[in-house]
């Protein structure tokens, strides 16, 4: 039998790159090691990458740890060697379960200290849909101005960051949204939705009245979006790293690991309690207008803006955008294009709860309300129920109660006997 | 005098002058859970209103019963009743059983053999081997 020779070192050259020196090696590369004995430096260059093209430096080095993470401990630590202790009180283990556990990443992930607050997601609308009909009405009005103000002001540059915050903005005040629905909404000549302009003003042209109308409602806004609250918030995010950072040195100088411990407890408390003065802040700074106020606003808003056209695709998305913020009702594409008017899109977002039964269903949408011959029952129609609707069931009673059985179910009454003698059963 | 029997002169038959639907009632029965049960919810929410509309001669009874199949059960008015589970059908499947129960007599359903049955007397009489002249051979 012929004895093939064998494959000495490495594999053959043909699997290795064929100019080694060119590969970066102090970049993450998905490598797989060839089967080098040697572990010298040239060798270590000799490496396969899974990848055709060469790994991005730029993109690796480029990238920084957020702030207020803190990366996992490694998983592996060595242990020192039972002949280089010193200790004299040293006795080794016998057994494995008297070692104790050092390290490890056993409930890492899930301890919420190892995150920082500005970490923790934070939604684009509100966590819970409004549902209220008349808060919903007065949202859409409200959604409908101020895209439009947005959608005028896109394509000047100076305004874009107040067309941000403007987007971005949540309820703010309660004054904001009883400003916002005085800027009246009305057709314009193409029958399109356009800012009502003012009535005095009649020498002007439409295009100027709509230009000044949109100038002074984004100034009003301007002035609304960037409440005092709001830079109080940003005053206590600073307040906060400003904590965060003195708390860090002062344990560095007492450099002693319990008082490290309880250093690091009270600046995660100090975390979570300015966290909740940030939040309790936003909270203050939104205000959801109540049914009341919304029912009181809807009487100056009126219906005059529901007929009026709209078409203008940006607009349409600004105005989805706007509506997801105040309400959380996310309008989908489809169904965004296809809406044409305010009243199209009010219906889409209001809508009755869905009915959770059938028979509530049919009561709601009254289905059979003109046939006489068609009879729903909400619920299962019982053998006593098929005798009362014949009249038969208060005769039935009096002779149950008469002879002394029971009237509904058996009692104390079992199965009849017989029938364990038939079939055998115990 | 003597006693006279009566001529039959006509018989009851349906169609004949009056045509009168043999299914009197009709039971509908569905689950507002169970995933059988969709095709008899849309069924009722979609197309009963217009067949209701269509047959007012017929009594409609819808109600739940939870945890079991949907089932549309015909009544008639020879007191027999004919009931069709219908789990798992479309709405317009559902249909042609609503139509089917709608047509049928309410009898048990019979074997037939004979492509043409009726009820009237042959006018020929029945052939007898006593009666008549015969036939010389």
């Amino acid at each position: 039998m012929r004895h093939l020779p064998r494959l000495r070192g490495a594999v053959s050259a043909s699997l290795c790159c064929s100019s080694p020196t060119h590969i970066r090696t102090t970049t993450a590369v998905a490598a797989v090691a060839t089967t080098s004995s040697s572990s010298t430096k040239t060798q270590s260059l000799q490496r396969r990458t899974l990848s055709t093209s060469l790994p991005r430096s730029d993109a690796v080095e480029a990238y920084t740890p957020p702030q207020g993470l803190k990366p996992p401990p490694q998983a592996q630590k060595a242990a020192v060697r039972p002949d280089k202790i010193t200790d004299p009180a040293y006795e080794p283990a016998q057994d494995g379960l008297e070692l104790e556990e050092v390290g490890g990443l056993d409930g890492w992930w899930e301890n919420p200290d190892n995150y920082g607050v500005g970490r923790q997601w934070v939604g684009y609308g509100p966590a819970e849909k409004i549902t209220d009909p008349a808060v919903l009405e007065v949202a859409v009005y409200r959604a409908l101005v101020e895209a439009m103000v947005a959608r005028r002001q896109m394509n000047t540059p100076d305004a874009t960051p107040a067309r941000d915050a403007l987007l971005e903005s949540g309820w703010g005040p309660a004054a904001l949204t009883a400003t916002t629905v005085q800027t009246k909404l009305c057709g314009g000549s193409h029958g399109t939705l356009i800012l009502k302009p003012a009535e005095d003003v009649e020498t002007a042209t439409a295009a100027e009245q709509e230009a000044e109308v949109t100038e002074e409602a984004k100034e009003q806004l301007e002035a609304a979006v960037t409440p005092e609250q709001e830079a109080e918030v940003v005053e206590a995010k600073e307040e906060v790293k400003t904590a965060v950072a003195s708390e860090q040195v002062a344990e560095i100088t007492e450099e002693t690991k319990e008082e490290a411990d309880t250093g690091v407890a009270s600046e995660q408390e100090t975390e979570t309690e300015v966290k909740e003065e940030v939040d309790a802040t936003k909270d203050s700074a939104d205000h959801v207008i109540s049914t009341e106020e919304a029912r009181a606003l809807l009487k100056e808003i009126g219906h005059e803006w529901k007929r009026p056209m709209i078409k203008d695709l940006i607009y349409k998305y600004f105005i989805a955008k706007r509506i997801y913020k105040l309400t959380g009702h996310r309008i989908p594409d489809g169904k965004l294009v296809a809406i044409n008017s305010g009243g199209v899109l009010l219906k889409e977002i209001v809508k009755p709860p869905k009915a959770k039964k059938l028979a509530e269903e049919i009561e709601n949408k009254q289905l059979f309300q003109s046939l006489p011959n068609v009879k729903v029952f909400p619920r299962r129609v019982t053998p006593i129920d098929k005798e009362k609707m014949m009249g038969r069931w208060k005769v039935i009673r009096e002779e149950l109660e008469r002879r002394g059985l029971p009237v509904i179910g058996t009692a104390n009454i079992d199965n009849a006997i017989e029938k364990k003698w038939v079939t055998g059963t115990k | 005098m003597a006693v006279k029997a009566l001529h039959a002169i006509s018989q009851g038959r349906n169609g004949v002058g009056a045509f009168i639907l043999q299914c009197k009632r009709i039971d509908l029965h569905y689950c507002d859970w169970a995933g059988s049960s969709r095709g008899m919810n849309g069924f009722i929410k979609s197309l009963l209103p217009k067949f209701a509309a269509a047959h007012p001669e017929i009594e409609f009874t819808v109600s739940p019963r939870p945890a079991k199949h949907p089932v549309a059960i015909g009544h008639y008015i020879n007191g027999r009743s004919k009931p069709i589970c219908v789990r798992n059908m479309e709405p317009y499947e559902i249909l042609k059983k609503l139509e089917l129960l709608r047509d049928a007599s309410g009898e048990k359903l019979k074997k037939v053999t004979k492509p043409v049955r009726s009820i009237n007397e042959s006018v020929r009489g029945i052939w007898s081997p006593y009666h008549g002249n015969g036939m010389p051979l």
